[in-house]
């Protein structure tokens, strides 16, 4: 598991890797919504599998609506990683 | 059976081809390679096959996809679909037809498939038994399943019109036409029809493989129907998107060429068993007669037939008696094309390509050669179209398509300056 902040550069990957954006597509804010990028619900589950499977975070059903933009589902990630460190 | 709609005057009529083919990619190429007779049968090349019986596949290798699909539309889809967007965009192009030009809901997309999105499936089933559950991608869910290239393609262009799937294995190519004329029988204006298949992937070879249907001669030429060396088939990948128009909306909009007409469809099932040969004859035959009564033509029209040719024994005797049952004396006279013998057989997507070939020979005057066909089992009757192809004046063809599971489909096509000479715009412009 990497117990190492989840960054921009992370999501970035993902998006790129995952969801099959080029570098070029992505806006440098934080604060675009998957929806405004053009995301569907089926690319924002493969986010949240992405985030499951290769960062060790886990995610219930009723938290999925709370990333709807990089900067929220940063957030949401690093602090779950720490609630998951200090327990 | 789809047969005896209610016309009301409206003709379905073809006037967009578009071609994947492992003999060539876009029509020009495919029908030149194809009245050459160059074969894209080949060793298979995608993965390593020498631990499988079958090692020989038609694979369309110069296949881009990137050159078609864009790539987050490519990660959430199957090659199969790839192929089918592909063929969309050269068949939309062929009529210049623009979709963003017309109403949503006066076109329709129906399409045929038969193993649906196999690379993507198995590869999300890798992950299943490797990594487990929580691994398998949420795109498996909407790649794999049969629907998934009609849906792809509704969404890219915007048709709303009914829309739907066809399964019906190798018959899947005509029956999606026949269901694309009753929708225009029916009052839509446009259709994207016929079918694409990519069944070459270790999961889908083996899938394939157990009907023991296929060949396993290691030889490009394994694949030989109506010949005395019949040693069963080789599968290939690609088919043909056809364009399927009203005739009066395809007049009024005034495109390119109207290749042919739909003129008549007749299907049947032997009800007998999922891969083993019926005890006769009669469904196939029937399926014929009903294209013809369909069609309401003599069998002494049909011009050239488009045989099914299964490639192996009891299959090509009980289509060789299914066309002398329904055509009588005239099956011995009638040309017989297999042009599926340069592609290996396609699956959902190979009696589609086979309505493009005969919409070719149609407009070109020629008939493809069947190649590897080098001692045509005299038994059977039929006059194999092979060595070279064969110029001819092609007015009608009959397309004979069978299907795993006992599907039996015939389509009769006409081609159009027959139908009206004053109206139609010269086919070679």
């Amino acid at each position: 598991m990497n117990h190492e902040t989840f960054t921009h550069d992370d999501i970035r990957q993902i998006l790129v890797e995952r969801i099959g954006f080029s570098e070029a597509e992505l806006p440098d804010d934080l604060d675009t919504t998957f929806t405004e990028l053009g995301m569907d619900s089926l690319a924002i589950v493969e986010l949240q599998l992405t985030l499951q499977q290769d960062y060790g975070v886990r995610i219930p059903d009723e938290d999925a609506h709370l990333m709807t933009t990089p900067r929220e589902t940063i957030d949401y990630v690093n602090r779950r990683r720490l609630v998951s460190e200090a327990a | 059976m789809i047969t005896s709609t209610p016309r009301g005057g409206r003709r379905a009529v073809i006037s967009g081809v578009g071609v994947v083919a492992p003999n060539g990619i876009g029509t020009g190429p495919w029908w030149s390679a194809t009245t050459a007779g160059t074969s894209g049968i080949g060793r298979i090349t995608r993965f390593d096959p020498s631990r499988y019986a079958t090692r020989f596949a038609g694979e369309v290798n110069a296949f881009d996809a990137g050159d078609y699909v864009e790539r987050r539309l490519r990660m959430q889809t199957d090659r199969w679909t790839w192929i089918g967007l592909a063929a969309t965009g050269m068949a939309l192009d062929d009529a210049d037809f623009r979709p963003a030009e017309h109403d949503p809901y006066s076109m329709s997309v129906i399409t045929a498939s038969s193993s649906g999105g196999n690379e993507f499936g198995q590869v999300e089933i890798q992950k299943l038994w490797s990594k487990g559950a929580g691994h398998v991608g949420a795109y498996q869910s909407i790649a794999w399943f049969y629907a998934a290239t009609t849906g792809q393609i509704s969404i890219r262009y915007g048709m709303k019109g009914a829309s739907g799937v066809v399964v019906s294995e190798g018959a899947g190519g005509l029956d999606a036409l026949a269901h694309g004329r009753r929708a225009v029988l029916r009052g839509v204006d446009t259709v994207v029809s016929g079918g694409v298949e990519a069944p070459i992937s270790p999961y889908a070879l083996t899938c394939q493989m157990a009907t023991g249907r296929l060949s396993s001669v290691a030889d490009a030429a394994a694949y030989r129907p109506f010949d005395e060396r019949a040693s069963g088939y080789v599968p290939g990948e690609g088919g043909a998107i056809l364009l399927v128009e009203e005739l009066d909306a395809a007049r009024r909009r005034g495109g390119p060429a109207i290749y042919g007409e739909i003129l008549g469809y007749g299907a049947t099932h032997d009800g007998h068993h999922p891969w083993a040969p019926p005890p006769d004859a009669r469904q196939l035959a029937r399926a014929i007669e009903l294209a013809l009564r369909d069609a309401r033509i003599d069998a002494r029209e049909v011009d050239v037939v488009f045989a099914d040719g299964a490639g192996s024994r009891p299959w090509d005797e009980l289509e060789a008696q299914a066309l002398h049952a329904a055509l009588g004396a005239h099956a011995a006279v009638v040309p017989v094309a297999v042009p599926k013998t340069m592609t290996g057989r396609l699956y959902a997507g190979g009696a589609s390509l086979d309505v493009a070939a005969a919409l070719f020979s149609m407009r070109h005057g020629v008939i493809p050669p069947a190649v590897h066909v080098e001692r045509p089992d005299a038994g059977l009757g039929l006059d194999i179209v092979r060595g070279a192809s064969r110029a001819a004046d092609v007015r009608t063809a009959l397309v004979v398509a069978r299907g795993y599971g006992g599907f039996n489909s015939a389509l009769v096509l006409r081609r159009t300056t027959d139908f009206d000479r004053t109206n139609d715009p010269d086919p070679e412009d």
